[in-house]
């Protein structure tokens, strides 16, 4: 088996976003469902401080850590302190 | 005139394999692309870039690897110094040809290589086949192999067909196993030299959605980080992030300049439509003159209109037009007979699947938490740390 390590998707980070409580989705039926863009911003802001969106991957765990400054970037991710690892392909270590 | 985001040169129709859903009716033409086409090119098309300008300039449609390396080191000597500095280049191949030598030179020309390969070595073979009808996967996995020895990943397109929608779990089970990380699927398309598409006859959508949502949730689950490039572009485009539009209604956004210096644009597919009230859809040579000499004749500026047409009315009426664009003029004229049309089975079995498989992938995320297990102690990568809640 061989490995691949890259960038997270953005609809992974779209599916974490969605599982957290205060996710909302439109919820149109798929039939009748008008695609937007920008619909599903505020779900990706609430997940990631866009000012950290593209910048390279800090992979210091200590830095990292929930309580710490970057930690605060996501608040609706108490889970994922390294998030920004996550969107990296640092996955094991969101 | 715009620029172009997307430039495809074809060094030869002549392709080394005979898939039997191709689209190029000349595939067994073995002429070259001229020094004196790969010049007006550079003169008459890259020269004229701006110095900003960022096009992907792809070598397609026909096998590329069936011409000579030594072409494209002529070739990139003559283009390469004409091409705006954020030009890229890039093939599609089948990987079949693909050795040390081909490596060696896309590393020296930063040639970024995408490979077709329909998943699973039983789907990939029922239908890619040599010329005289053996199998082809081991062949392109050789150089998939290949490539990822060198410290590439190339992208990998899947053309999909109804009998491989059941089996997703072996789709992504491919994918994980030979390391690939970006998947690009399309469909067999009516058009061109392929007269009839396995999905004509009843409606796939929901198959083909369920299909690429079952392919996420099993990445997803199995924290292999697989892009499934259709989604992700609508990822972007939903997510409000920026975007490039649909070249495919753009004129000259997208050009396709053939082996024999016939220039055409929308979609590339174009190139092989035989459609007498437009020219063919080839609207000059290269040859004899510019885009600026193109863009003034009768049968460019037909396309144009109709195109414009179909744009506006896919803006009015489909619910998809944000994520899409306008949809494909090639497949508008192959399945409709016309470039005005508005939705055809390609948009809804590629564009529109992507989008409903994104909706139905975030939807089940959104729904898989009990309600009473509290969210943020569970890592949908870990999925252990549940925490119930009284």
């Amino acid at each position: 088996m061989r490995t691949h390590r890259g960038p997270l998707p953005l609809a992974f980070i779209l599916a974490m976003a969605a599982e957290s409580a205060t996710a909302v989705l439109p919820d149109d039926a798929a039939e009748t469902r008008r695609y937007n863009s920008g619909d599903l911003r505020k779900l990706l802001d609430r997940a990631a401080d866009e000012n950290l969106i593209g910048k390279p991957a800090d992979q210091s765990g200590d830095r990292l850590l929930p309580g710490d400054k970057t930690a605060q970037f996501f608040p609706n991710f108490p889970n994922f302190p390294n998030f920004f690892n996550c969107f990296n392909g640092y996955w094991r270590n969101c | 005139m715009n620029e172009p985001r997307l430039i495809i040169l074809q060094p030869t129709p002549y392709c080394n394999i005979d898939c039997t859903y191709c689209y190029l009716g000349h595939r067994d033409d073995r002429r070259l692309m001229s020094g004196a086409v790969v010049a007006a090119v550079r003169d008459k098309l890259l020269a004229r870039l701006s110095p900003d300008a960022a096009p992907a300039i792809v070598w397609h449609a026909g096998e590329p690897t069936a011409a000579p390396i030594a072409w494209y080191e002529h070739a990139y000597a003559a283009l390469r110094p004409a091409a705006p500095a954020h030009a890229s280049f890039a093939m599609q191949s089948n990987g079949i040809a693909i050795d040390d030598r081909w490596i060696d030179l896309f590393r020296r020309t930063g040639t970024n290589v995408s490979l077709s390969i329909d998943g699973p070595e039983r789907f990939h073979d029922a239908r890619r086949r040599t010329r005289n009808g053996k199998p082809t996967w081991k062949l392109a996995m050789r150089g998939l192999r290949r490539m990822q020895d060198a410290g590439y990943s190339p992208r990998v397109i899947t053309v999909l067909h109804p009998d491989g929608l059941s089996r997703a779990e072996e789709y992504f089970a491919f994918y994980r196993d030979n390391g690939i990380g970006e998947v690009s699927f399309s469909i067999d398309e009516f058009e061109g030299a392929n007269r009839a598409s396995s999905f004509a006859g009843r409606d796939w959508k929901a198959e083909v959605s369920g299909f690429i949502v079952s392919v996420m949730e099993r990445a997803y689950a199995d924290g292999y980080p697989l892009h499934v490039r259709e989604v992700e572009r609508i990822a972007q485009a939903m997510a409000g992030m920026p975007m490039a539009g649909n070249e495919q209604v753009d004129p000259w956004a997208a050009i396709v300049v053939a082996a024999d210096g016939g220039v055409s644009t929308f979609s590339p597919e174009f190139m092989e439509v035989a459609a007498p009230a437009y020219g063919n859809f080839v609207f000059g040579n290269i040859l004899d003159g510019g885009l600026d000499d193109f863009a003034r004749g009768e049968h460019f500026r037909r396309a144009a209109r109709e195109i414009a047409a179909g744009l506006e009315a896919c803006r009015s009426e489909c619910r998809y037009f944000q994520v899409c664009g306008g949809g494909s003029p090639v497949n508008k004229f192959c399945e409709r007979g016309r470039l005005d049309a508005t939705e055809t089975e390609f948009c809804r079995l590629t564009t529109q699947t992507a989008a409903d498989a994104l909706m139905g992938f975030l939807a089940r995320r959104a729904s898989a938490l009990p309600k009473n297990i509290k969210p943020f102690d569970r890592s949908p990568l870990g999925g252990e740390r549940y925490v119930i809640a009284n």
